[in-house]
């Protein structure tokens, strides 16, 4: 699992993606470790940020094996098979649950390769609870619908929390001191349009740049089966302590997601692409046709920049949506629950951009940013 | 003081008002409030019931419903038959709505800052703040810092006080501007609908008001010399801080696609086509949250900036106050066409060489084309007037002024306001007797005479909980000025007797009294009229038959002995699901048990309680009362004119409301058995793997969420409340958004309405918190976790 990007795209980065040094090639072997110099990964990454992000991004959407139909990032294992509802210990990081029979016998009728991967996108909600509406240039039958979103971690974070016992609720609420994640740790959240068995639409997405993939999603003991689009995806890892907050999303989102409000407006993003990312965009897109029509947000190392949101991910509060302060808050306690990150101010609710006071968690064993630890059922 | 005096800032434009109105019960008793709950016994009618309910009601709530089908105690609702010929829908004309108002800023329709006065008078029409837009602004709500302000009627079957809750009002942008945080939430005054009978609610003026304590101000002066002056003014005059005042007038609906984006609807035709297609819309949003739609209503509205000084009510006008007396000539071109009507209230204050009038809420208007697609408003001319000084038999003109003086151009120029120029003799003679405005005659008519005590509570449209204590402060002068310390009031409980529309009030009884509530034609039921008897040796009041009630009011006639009608006594009307018990809900501290019979065929006696209260030094009288009962009391107050004690009257119509002495409370209900049931409930599950599940289907929204979700469809948009998992998705939220601190003020309180009894919002936040935010664990709850 090798690939070197172009010294052709360096040449191009050379006047801003300092972060390459002498021109070499990024090489994606070992990346989720960081290649094994965490300390050489950190400097790259203090060079720029944002270029390491591309990089990143690019061995991310690297097929997972030769001939794999799959890319790197689809095969990380997703929370659903982290933290299951009965709370039992998950199967190890390389196994995987079956897709359930229903959906690939429906998979099958739509023409669908069964031997691909089929994403499980069982979340419409962003953590200020409310949906992200499809709209605009959708099909009238998604006018309204949910943007649906996955969560997927990597080995390192998974071997973690089996390590730790926390992928149930008795093991965070026996825990006795704060979580501390390796420095590799990865974590991804993707967000998808739902095309369903669509080609006109489908096809429609694929020409905008839009990563399509086989999915399904259950509907009370119904599966409802159908390809979806790409969107968003956040990239995270702990190469810093306070973890560091990458984020993309497609170019042409405005035209199929949209506002909550009455009526809808086209969903656009408020934070970015930030100064720095715009340049290191131009370049990596020329060079990467397949993610094109993807764009980094920005990256986000502790508060610097103090916003940074995906218009799909976290839509309705962009102009409060700070990575970094919110997913401090991840803290767990035996008797309050999970820390409510809806701070109760000026008579309404708002969500944290700064790092909130250690007295705020008095009672809490912090979840090192981990929010998918919400996810942990009980065991009974 | 107050906004009569100098300087102002005067304001103008639209007003949008955005209400769901499924639950608005202008003609249908859907909506038991008293208990919060659906009204199950009437919705029986029609098939509908608990279990049926999911699949059943909404649809039922959107289609037309045929006058043949609705049952025949809500036809006999006086006023409600005749708003009722035609097949209506349930839900009315905005299912949707979010309780969201605020002024509109929508293409060329701006809502603005149009002008102001100098400190000494003197018009300003040059400012960089004229032509800025003002606001009024909720609470902030995650992503959205400017959510909007909220209106709540604080009975739904009372349209007679509505609350307005806000945090903020902001005038300008960041370079000139003021921003005002709210001290008090408002509450509509002087709301009278005798001038529907003109023609429907677009006739109707109402006035608002909220004072601003000056540390609650946030002034950006740029190069505004109204700003400039208005703080100088306030520091200069010692102002307590700043006082809004603002009237609304010339209501419209159905007005999507004119002042605002919204898809164009038709809700008030009564035609099988232009109803299927509302239905068809209502559907369509219901299927699919990305098509839903408001539709709110729309009125004009001006409004001013003044100074508000010790001693002045916030939320009311204070000062000299002049109320209506004889019917006056008004006509709208023609002076051989005209209508008879009483005046609206006026406000007075004498200043300097000025004396000022509020005619915001004065004199009628008209639309001068009421298919216009933006309704502009002309005067009624109402003649030629004089505002004088009476003394005994004797009328002392001081000041007068004419159509030019109150008609629509300078009510708009001015918000309302006219200044009069004082002679020094006039001025000498102000304090001499009570105000009184008249037109000139050879029989001079008297239009208005002033209301020397007045008393308004600073607390109204409060939300009391059984069981709870609460003090009022009531704020009584005499004259424009703080009332002397010792004054008495009397205060009494009244009550509306049926769960739909807007009615009479009748005084809270504890005995099973009987008495003729309305007067009953089975064959039309459109000739039904209230009775209002009252106590032996009070005066009678005559009967009147309107055609709709409240909002829906579009005419009254007085009733005569040809009406074939039969008494309806209340107990006898009171089994219906359309009743409401006028048994008292409040307790007076230091009560005063009388009764008194009634003048009425049955001769019955009535058991009722009132108490007295005495001003303090500042003219402030406290009164406490604790909740017994769920419901609806409006308190009324007397003001004890000397030795002898007030009347209190056994029943009073509702079209005198706005100049009486009122306070609307609501007090909810309290379920202690629920919350034990709740823990029973989960300590039988908490083992099972699908608890979570359990609970929600068993308890949480059958006893809870279900009414909310019913009534509130918007809420499908955001948390739809019959949706488990959407709810555990946002339970951050609606942690905060259900907290007992947001219940008071916050916009966005959750129900809006504020109408979640303390016992359900204890289960919720128990729910939430201990089982949701925990992922349901496998643990029993008891009942010290509602601590």
């Amino acid at each position: 699992m090798r690939r070197a990007l172009s010294i052709t795209v360096l040449s191009a980065l050379a006047g801003l993606a300092q972060a390459q040094g002498a021109n070499t090639p990024f090489d994606c072997t070992g990346f989720l470790q960081f290649g094994g110099d965490i300390d050489k990964t950190r400097a790259t990454f203090t060079q720029s940020p944002e270029t390491l992000a591309w990089n990143w991004f690019a061995c991310l959407n690297q097929p997972a094996a030769a001939q794999s139909p799959d890319l790197v990032w689809e095969t990380m294992k997703p929370s659903d098979q982290v933290y299951l509802a009965n709370g039992a210990q998950p199967l190890p990081y390389a196994q995987r649950v079956p897709v359930p029979p229903a959906v690939l016998t429906q998979a099958q009728a739509m023409g669908m390769n069964v031997n691909r991967m089929f994403h499980n996108l069982n979340a419409t909600q962003q953590v200020d609870g409310l949906i992200l509406e499809m709209g605009g240039q959708v099909p009238q039958a998604q006018q309204g619908q949910a943007v649906r979103f996955q969560l997927l971690m990597g080995p390192d974070t998974f071997n973690y929390i089996v390590q730790q016992k926390v992928y149930n609720v008795n093991g965070q609420a026996a825990l006795t001191s704060d979580l501390n994640f390796p420095s590799t740790a990865w974590e991804l959240k993707a967000a998808w349009l739902w095309i369903g068995n669509n080609p006109t639409y489908q096809q429609q997405l694929a020409n905008d740049g839009y990563y399509i993939a086989q999915t399904y999603y259950q509907q009370g003991s119904e599966y409802v089966v159908g390809y979806a689009a790409l969107s968003g995806l956040h990239v995270i890892n702990k190469l810093n302590p306070d973890w560091v907050w990458t984020t993309f999303e497609n170019r042409n989102n405005g035209k199929y997601t949209v506002t909550n409000a009455i009526p809808p407006t086209p969903m656009t993003n408020s934070t970015g692409p930030t100064t720095a990312a715009q340049p290191v965009n131009v370049s990596f897109q020329a060079s990467y046709p397949a993610l094109a029509q993807y764009a980094l947000i920005g990256v986000q190392s502790n508060t610097t920049p103090t916003l940074l949101a995906n218009s799909q991910l976290e839509s309705a509060f962009q102009s409060m949506s700070s990575c970094f302060a919110c997913h401090s808050t991840a803290a767990y306690s035996p008797n309050k629950g999970y820390f409510n990150f809806a701070l109760k101010q000026q008579g309404g609710i708002v969500y944290p951009t700064a790092e909130l006071p250690a007295s705020d968690f008095v009672g809490y064993h912090k979840l090192d940013f981990v929010w998918s630890l919400k996810r942990a059922q009980w065991q009974r | 003081m107050s906004v009569l005096n100098f300087p102002r800032i005067y304001l103008g434009g639209h007003m949008f008002w955005n209400p769901p109105t499924a639950n608005n019960n202008d003609m249908y008793p859907l909506y038991d409030a008293v208990k919060m709950q659906m009204n199950w016994r009437f919705l029986e009618a029609f098939k509908i019931t608990p279990l049926n309910a999911a699949s059943n009601l909404l649809p039922w709530t959107i289609a037309p419903l045929a006058p043949a089908a609705v049952p025949d105690y809500v036809m006999q609702v006086p006023g409600n038959a005749g708003q009722l010929a035609s097949p209506m829908i349930p839900g009315e004309w905005n299912l949707f709505g979010d309780n969201a108002c605020g002024t509109v800023s929508y293409n060329q329709t701006q809502s603005v800052i149009t002008g102001g006065e100098l400190p000494d008078g003197g018009y300003v029409s040059q400012d960089p703040l004229i032509n800025q837009s003002y606001q009024l602004l909720g609470n902030p709500f995650g992503g959205a810092p400017n959510s909007p302000a909220r209106f709540v009627d604080v009975s739904p079957w009372q349209n007679t006080f509505t609350a307005l809750y806000f945090d903020k009002l902001v005038l300008g942008n960041a370079e000139c501007g003021l921003t005002l945080n709210r001290e008090h939430r408002m509450l509509d005054r002087f709301l009278n609908f005798n001038w529907a009978n003109l023609g429907g609610l677009a006739y109707v003026t109402t006035t608002w008001q909220t004072c601003f304590p000056k540390e609650n101000l946030a002034w950006v002066i740029g190069n505004s010399a109204l700003l400039q002056n208005l703080q100088a003014q306030m520091a200069q005059q010692n102002a307590k801080g700043l006082m809004f005042r603002f009237t609304t007038y010339l209501t419209c609906y159905d007005k999507n696609g004119i002042f605002n984006n919204y898809p164009p609807i038709d809700t008030h035709s009564s035609t099988p086509e232009a109803q299927a297609k509302v239905q068809a819309m209502y559907q369509q949003a219901l299927d699919n949250v990305g098509d839903i739609f408001f539709n709110p209503a729309y009125s004009r509205t001006v409004g001013c900036l003044g100074l508000w000084f010790e001693d002045e009510f916030p939320t009311a006008p204070a000062g000299r106050r002049l109320v209506p007396a004889q019917k006056v000539p008004i006509y709208k071109t023609s002076p051989g066409t005209t209508s008879q009507v009483q005046l609206g209230v006026i406000s007075a204050q004498a200043h300097g060489t000025t004396l000022s009038l509020d005619l915001g809420n004065a004199f009628p208007f008209y639309p001068i084309d009421s298919k216009a697609d933006i309704p502009v408003a002309a005067k009624y001319q109402a003649g030629n007037y004089q505002i004088g000084i009476r003394q005994g038999a004797q009328f002392s003109p001081l000041a007068s002024f004419g159509y030019d003086d109150y008609q629509q151009l300078a009510f708009d120029k001015r918000a309302g306001i006219l200044d009069l120029p004082l002679t020094v003799e006039a001025q000498a003679q102000l304090q001499t007797g009570s105000l009184e405005l008249q037109q000139p005659g050879t029989t001079p008519i008297i239009a208005a005479t002033q209301q020397m005590w007045t008393a308004e509570v600073v607390e109204s449209a409060s939300f009391i909980d059984v069981g709870d204590t609460k003090t009022l402060q009531v704020m009584v002068q005499y004259d424009g000025q703080p009332a002397p310390a010792g004054t008495t009031l009397w205060v009494a409980e009244y009550g509306n007797a049926y769960m739909l529309c807007t009615t009479d009030y009748y005084l809270a009884f504890s005995n099973a009294a009987d008495f003729s509530l309305f007067n009953n034609d089975p064959q039309n039921p459109a000739n039904n009229s209230p009775c209002l008897p009252q106590f032996s040796g009070a005066n009678t009041l005559l009967g009147q038959i309107t055609e709709g009630t409240g909002r829906q009011l579009m005419a009254t006639r007085l009733a005569v002995s040809a009406d074939q009608t039969t008494p309806v006594t209340y107990q006898q009307f009171l089994p219906t699901p359309a009743a409401v018990a006028l048994s008292p809900t409040l307790t007076f501290a230091n009560p005063i048990a009388l009764q008194g019979t009634l003048q009425d065929p049955l001769s019955s006696n009535v058991q009722y309680s009132v108490t007295t209260i005495q001003t303090d030094a500042n003219g402030i009288a406290n009164l406490t009362v604790t909740a017994q009962a769920p419901g609806f009391p409006t308190l009324r107050f007397f003001v004890q004119d000397g030795q002898q004690a007030p009347v209190i009257p056994f029943s009073f119509p509702l079209n005198q409301a706005f100049t009486d002495f009122l306070a609307p409370l609501r007090v909810l209900p309290l379920e202690p058995q629920m919350q034990q049931d709740f823990v029973n409930a989960w300590n039988l599950i908490y083992q099972r793997e699908d608890a979570g599940q359990l609970i929600w289907e068993t308890f949480i929204y059958p006893f809870i969420l279900q009414p909310f979700y019913y009534l509130y469809p918007i809420m499908s948009k955001y948390m739809p409340l019959n949706n488990l998992t959407r709810i555990e998705g946002a339970v951050d939220q609606l942690i905060v958004l259900i907290s007992k601190q947001y219940q008071e003020e916050s916009t966005l309180a959750m129900p809006i309405t504020r109408d979640m009894p303390q016992s359900r919002r204890a289960v919720l936040e128990l729910w939430a918190q201990a089982l949701v935010k925990r992922n349901y664990p496998p643990i029993p709850l008891n009942m010290s976790d509602y601590q």
